[in-house]
């Protein structure tokens, strides 16, 4: 039977048993003589007994409650779990530290490059391989980006401290300066820059540019660098001025330097 | 101006107070004199029911009026004029002003609610009588009362503010950029609140017992034109987007985004399942369960966008209205749950899918990849906020989890969309197929060889390319023989008007394929006379000319497109909140935009820019698919010649092969 008709049915049940109890009422009341009751009460009988006749045949005939087959709900099952890992397992991969400003979800490609730099910044001290392997993700969404590049830089040329050979130092080097060059070319205002610069060129190169440095220490403090990093670099670039090399003045900065 | 009655409180508090108070009381008492009329029988309460719809109807819309008249005559007694209100914003942007920020949403959304069931109610006022109808509205007058209450109480709309504020800062700078913002919010509204009137007959249908098809009839257009106008509004959000924000893109998977893309989902999938129910008397769980998620996706939603819980140019900070929605949301999740429990015996269907290759088949599988693209947007969308809470981590969910999921999803839609409109009801023959597909087939491969020729090199982009090409086939072919047979009624119906839907949802897919596959940008710091060329165009800087409002100054660089027109990316600063915003220029053409940012420009008179160049492919024909997707709503809204009577018995028959060609 369909659903409709089924409910149609009880609503006039109900009105057939409201309407015996209205009769019932009105009779004790006086309203209704004895045989306008019998008659009435007679007819309201049979109509309810037939409706809920009709009614359980209509339960009855109701679709029963299909048997469904183990391989089906195991389908189902499997199809549901691979979902909820596989789903669970690439938003968990695409998830990371949120930034002031960054929307909950998405966001605009700006927002990813926010997103991978300040993962950058936070591996910084402690895993150089990741914190590159960010700053390129950064570069390849903005290839301009001043950060990015100066810090990939500044990681190459770190990592020059934990190889002995030639050729990889070399190499590493040359790519960091040509990559500073650049950005503080083209973003001569960003003071980091100029301040990695300046101690690679006094610390790491296997013949010190002490003239570079001291040049490109000035510019990093004309350019209002970090407020951690001003005492430092200040320090490092009077170092500069005032001594030789035997005083290492980029020693305190290279330590330091995010 | 203020307002300052003899009360010493705004004229406009008192009047929008009273209309809150009153509207409020009216929709509690609807619902109560509906739902004891019809529980005892009476008639004479059954009647006065009507006059509380038109109460709350009217209270509503004087509750937005009032508003509105506080914005626009600057009446800053009220801390929300004092919030968004500025004497120096142009007419058209304090209009939009209203809905730009928690109050005048929550005001908007209650003024749309209370129209549309006092339009339920004068549409049905002759079959009150009706159970399934006087639930209906008992339902939405429930539903109308919390929103009333939430504008009275917990959000408290028409709150008075701090004495001797004389002007405000004004909406938000980037409402104030362009003018589809009077249209973004007051169409989404009435898609997402136009979801509360198929909801409402669907848990009448569960109080009754009905749960046959007769409330799908009632309800049918109803869905189609919440889900039409949810379409076009996220469409017109998209082109927001696109116009103003300056990253070229239409959609970032912004959680507001999320919150309004999550009860398309479902609703997309109830308006064809549907069919299987009414054709089959199938799938009766399902399309209760996607009206009450659709709905109860609205409201999470809600609580997304208004309670403060995520950070977006959408998201109204500050609002103390989470808990309530939060609590609204468990209730409708636990009545509903609960209803359909209860009526289980009833929602069995009478019969079974014979074979997975049918139009049945199809339309199970569009459920279960809409239900997944769901599931999976909802799963993204929330999970930081689940993070947050146990964790105490703040965490963002990039925009490649949802491209790397929704990809896959979405070619497997446009492959149904290609397949389920040419299969028959119950099964399918090789033969049949073949000949139904074949045109489709090759008129994706057609797409797919003119992609390859035009230069598309990337998977994802050409399986889209060529899918779209298959699924419009399909389409086509559908319409085609629909005309051949009934001229331009053949466009008309629900099926026919929506295989224009279908044309237009291509049109949108191809489009993102196409502009997120293949856009091109470049940056340039450009100088006057010395034009740079990118992409087979030339770009020339004319000049830098400076330019000033009341409520903002700003520079723009006038660069001329290969040798032609000049278009004039601006940088804008209002200076009320000290905000720079771009405002992209576009040149628009039916194979692509060309898309300019100023990005740095020192002064006027300068001469040379920085200016970021994208090109865009195929992004004019999203704005056409949205189009089509209007058109082939409202087209599906009316009767096709061949439809079945309302009140013909739904379930039991099947439809003769030719006659199930045609729906």
């Amino acid at each position: 039977m369909d659903p409709d008709e089924l409910a149609r049915l009880e609503e006039e049940r109900r009105f057939l048993l409201r309407s015996i109890t209205d009769l019932e009422r009105e009779f004790e009341a006086g309203d209704v003589d004895d045989d306008d009751y019998q008659t009435l009460m007679d007819g309201y009988t049979a109509r309810a007994a037939a409706v809920m006749r009709t009614i359980d045949d209509g339960r009855a005939a109701l679709p029963a409650k299909r048997r469904t087959r183990p391989a089906v709900v195991a389908g189902w099952v499997v199809g549901v779990l691979v979902l909820a890992v596989l789903s669970g397992w690439l938003v968990a991969r695409s998830s990371g530290q949120r930034v002031a400003g960054q929307t909950l979800t998405g966001g605009q490609p700006a927002d990813e490059v926010a997103i991978a730099l300040t993962e950058a910044r936070a591996l910084l001290g402690t895993d150089l391989a990741g914190a590159f392997d960010r700053f390129r993700s950064v570069t390849d969404l903005e290839p301009d980006n001043a950060e990015a590049l100066t810090y990939t830089a500044w990681i190459l040329v770190q990592n020059t401290r934990t190889t002995d050979d030639a050729e990889l130092i070399q190499t590493s080097l040359d790519a960091a300066l040509a990559t500073f060059e650049r950005v503080v070319t083209d973003e001569p205002g960003y003071a980091d820059a100029h301040c990695l610069y300046a101690v690679t060129a006094a610390r790491f190169l296997p013949e010190p540019d002490f003239d570079l440095a001291v040049e490109q220490g000035q510019l990093c403090l004309d350019n209002n660098p970090p407020a951690d990093m001003l005492g430092l670099v200040q320090s490092f670039v009077e170092g500069l001025e005032t001594s030789t090399a035997s005083t290492q003045p980029g020693d305190t900065v290279a330590a330091t330097a995010p | 101006m203020t307002g300052v009655g003899m009360f010493g409180a705004s004229v406009n508090g008192i009047l929008g107070h009273s209309a809150l108070i009153i509207g409020l009381v009216a929709s509690l008492f609807g619902a109560i004199a509906l739902g004891y009329a019809t529980v005892v029988g009476d008639r004479r309460v059954l009647r006065t029911a009507p006059n509380y719809a038109w109460l709350a109807g009217a209270a509503g819309f004087i509750a937005a009026a009032v508003m509105m008249n506080a914005i626009l005559t600057y009446d800053f007694d009220l801390q929300y004029v004092q919030d968004i209100g500025s004497r120096s914003t142009p007419l058209l942007f304090n209009i939009a002003a209203m809905w730009s920020a928690l109050e005048g949403s929550i005001l908007l959304w209650l003024a749309t609610l209370s129209g549309y069931t006092a339009f339920i109610m004068w549409r049905y006022r002759k079959r009150l009588d009706d159970p399934l109808i006087a639930w209906a509205l008992v339902v939405m007058f429930v539903v109308t009362a919390f929103f009333f209450f939430l504008a009275f109480g917990p959000t408290d709309v028409f709150a008075t503010g701090a004495p001797g504020v004389n002007d405000g800062p004004g909406p938000n700078p980037l409402l104030q950029n362009h003018i589809l913002v009077m249209f973004h919010p007051p169409i989404l509204y009435l898609g997402y609140v136009g979801f509360t009137v198929p909801f409402a007959f669907a848990i009448a249908a569960l109080i009754t017992g009905r749960v046959g098809e007769g409330w799908l009839m009632e309800t049918r257009r109803w869905a189609l034109l919440a889900w039409g106008f949810l379409s076009v509004g996220i469409l017109l959000g998209g082109w927001w987007s696109y116009e103003v924000l300056g990253w070229s893109g239409v959609w970032a998977w912004d959680p507001v985004e999320n919150a309004s893309f999550l009860p398309w989902l479902t609703g997309t999938a109830y308006i064809h399942s549907v069919l299987v129910q009414e054709r089959r008397g199938m799938l009766r769980v399902w399309n209760i369960s996607l009206l009450v998620a659709t709905f109860a996706l609205t409201i999470l939603g809600t609580f997304l966008t208004r309670s403060g819980v995520i950070n977006s140019v959408h998201a109204f900070a500050d609002g103390s209205i989470g808990p309530w929605l939060l609590g609204f949301f468990g209730v409708i999740v636990v009545v509903s749950l609960s209803l359909i429990a209860w009526r289980g015996d009833r929602l069995r269907s009478p019969g079974a899918i014979d074979s997975p290759i049918s139009r049945e088949g199809a339309f199970l599988a569009n459920n279960v990849i809409f239900t997944v693209f769901a599931f999976v947007v909802l799963l993204g969308t929330v999970f930081p906020l689940i993070i947050e809470a146990l964790q105490d981590r703040r965490i963002a969910v990039g925009q490649p989890f949802f491209d790397r999921l929704s990809m896959p999803i979405g070619l497997v839609l446009l492959f149904l969309m290609a397949v389920a409109p040419v299969l028959p009801w119950r099964k399918a023959s090789t033969e049949l197929l073949r000949e139904r597909l074949f045109v489709p087939a090759c008129v994706g491969a057609l797409a797919l060889a003119v992609a390859v020729i035009a230069g598309a090199d990337k998977w994802p982009s050409l399986t889209a390319f060529g899918l779209g090409g298959f699924a419009a086939g399909s389409a086509g072919r559908q319409l085609v023989l629909a005309t051949r047979r009934q001229g331009w009624r053949g466009l008309v119906g629900r099926a026919n008007g929506g295989m224009i839907v279908h044309l237009g949802i291509i049109l949108i897919a191809v489009a993102l394929a196409a502009s997120n596959g293949y856009t091109r940008v470049a940056e340039f710091t450009m100088k006057v006379g010395e034009p740079v060329a990118f992409d087979g165009h030339t770009f020339e800087l004319l000049e830098v000319v400076a330019f000033s409002t009341e409520r903002s100054d700003g520079l723009k660089a006038q660069v001329s497109i290969d040798g032609g027109q000049a278009y004039a990316p601006a940088i804008t600063r209002f200076t009320q909140m000290g905000t720079d915003i771009g405002t992209p220029s576009v040149k628009t053409g039916f194979t692509k935009d060309i898309y300019l940012t100023l990005e740095k420009a020192s002064e006027a008179g300068a001469t040379e820019a920085q200016v970021k160049v994208f090109i865009k492919p195929l992004i004019l024909w999203m704005w056409i698919g949205g189009g089509l997707v209007a058109i082939g709503t409202v087209l599906s809204a009316f009767p096709g010649k061949r439809r079945r009577k309302p009140t013909a018995p739904t379930s039991a028959p099947v439809p003769t092969e030719p006659e199930a060609a045609n729906v």
